[in-house]
């Protein structure tokens, strides 16, 4: 019975054999190899896809450690950046005020706006500089662009200045072009507005506001803004002409009081 | 009526202030920013009644021409008559009704900007303002804003300090 069983499986052994060198056979072109070579591939497909996945969430742990680190990194050169942006912008800023600052014959203290008027009615700016710095009151107030107010209070530390559209401003100006004189007042709607024009003037949109300098407070020549409507009021002998700011009053962050 | 404490009051009060005076230039939409110490003081009206609403408008209005340029007395006399109004008015309507308070707010910077522009027009005696322009130029485009602002930190401000009709009225 031993011997039997033994013999069978010398024989299956021999016929196994026998398959395994027929199919590797290099030289044989046989069709059964092929067969066995295409369901192979099925069957191996999806292992493979199995062994991929493995092979990619082995290091998962320390990749994610990785892109944390990386993703800190982002966040920390991204601020460096905005940083350096505000740095460059204010760079830019500071840099045009100096050139101006050296090219204009009087001596000016350059502040940076610290605060604005709490209500909405009254347009006044709160600087860094008081008289500790040499401002003085009822001096102009300028930035590169243009006229920006006068100083009306001072501290040790810090001042108040009011800005030309204020209701409360009042600024001798000429138009540059046909030295057309009038009044700048400033609107309640934070608007400036040239008054007192002769009704004969030729004055109109687009031309340049400088300032008058027939008081002791602005120097002459600075320019104000432009003009960008003409009209009449009913019942008055003169012009208005509303003026648009050569500076965005609104947005001013440092300013130059003159002294 | 609800109560707040009064230290919420007056801290709300500062931050609406240092908001005015640092970074309210900076969300100017044509020309208009919004009066957030109005709205405040409108706030506390309505919700605390007359006598909250004088005395917060009383003291940011003193407050605000003490750090204004203004007429002094000006500013103070239109916040606490805007906060006593208010609160009267508030009295007779449903103070609850979002609309109800989004019409008070609106209507008190129309009327207290206009009542500012009439008393700085006869004391400075400037003929030069033009009060239909100043109205539809400044007034509407501020009361809109204001309005608009006022909705989120309303409900803001009721979710915070639990500012809602309790059971025991129904």
């Amino acid at each position: 019975m031993h011997n039997r069983k033994s013999h069978i499986l010398k024989v299956a052994a021999i016929i196994i054999l026998l398959f395994v060198v027929f199919i590797n056979s290099k030289s044989l072109n046989n069709p059964i190899r092929l067969k066995l070579l295409d369901s192979s591939g099925i069957l191996l497909e999806p292992f493979k896809a199995v062994a991929d996945f493995i092979h990619a969430i082995t290091p998962y742990s320390s990749l994610q450690k990785e892109n944390e680190l990386l993703r800190n990194r982002i966040n920390l050169l991204s601020r460096k950046l905005e940083e350096a942006k505000g740095i460059y912008i204010e760079n830019q800023r500071l840099k045009v005020i100096l050139d101006f600052k050296k090219s204009i014959s009087y001596t000016v203290v350059p502040s940076q706006v610290i605060g604005r008027d709490p209500s909405n009615w009254s347009n006044t700016l709160i600087i860094d500089k008081g008289s500790i710095n040499g401002v003085e009151q009822n001096k102009a107030v300028i930035s590169p662009r243009g006229v920006v107010g006068r100083v009306v209070e001072v501290g040790r530390y810090s001042s108040r200045i009011l800005l030309i559209t204020d209701p409360s401003s009042k600024v001798g100006v000429l138009v540059q072009r046909n030295r057309q004189g009038g009044i700048l007042v400033g609107m309640p709607d934070g608007k400036c507005k040239m008054i007192y024009i002769a009704l004969d003037s030729d004055v109109m949109p687009g031309d340049k506001v400088i300032t008058a300098g027939s008081g002791a407070v602005f120097p002459k020549d600075l320019l104000v803004g432009q003009v960008a409507q003409v009209g009449k009021e009913p019942g008055l002998l003169y012009k208005y002409a509303i003026v648009k700011t050569a500076e965005d009053l609104s947005r001013l962050e440092e300013v130059l009081c003159t002294k | 009526m609800y109560k707040m404490k009064r230290l919420h009051i007056y801290s709300i009060l500062v931050v609406a202030f240092l908001i005015h005076m640092t970074v309210l230039n900076y969300i100017e939409i044509a020309g208009a920013k919004p009066d957030l110490i109005l709205m405040c003081v409108i706030f506390f009206a309505i919700f605390l009644g007359p006598a909250i609403g004088f005395e917060t408008g009383l003291v940011a209005g003193l407050a605000q021409d003490l750090l204004t340029f203004d007429y002094f007395w000006v500013n103070t006399f239109i916040l606490a008559s805007a906060g006593l109004a208010a609160a009267i008015v508030s009295d007779n309507l449903f103070r609850e009704s979002r609309a109800t308070q989004f019409l008070l707010v609106f209507l008190s910077v129309c009327l207290s900007s206009s009542l500012h522009f009439f008393i700085f027009s006869a004391v400075s005696k400037n003929s030069n303002f033009n009060f239909y322009g100043f109205f539809l130029n400044s007034v509407i485009p501020t009361a809109i804003y204001t309005t608009a602002v006022s909705i989120p930190v309303f409900i803001r401000f009721i979710d915070m300090f639990k500012l809602r009709e309790q059971d025991e009225f129904l």
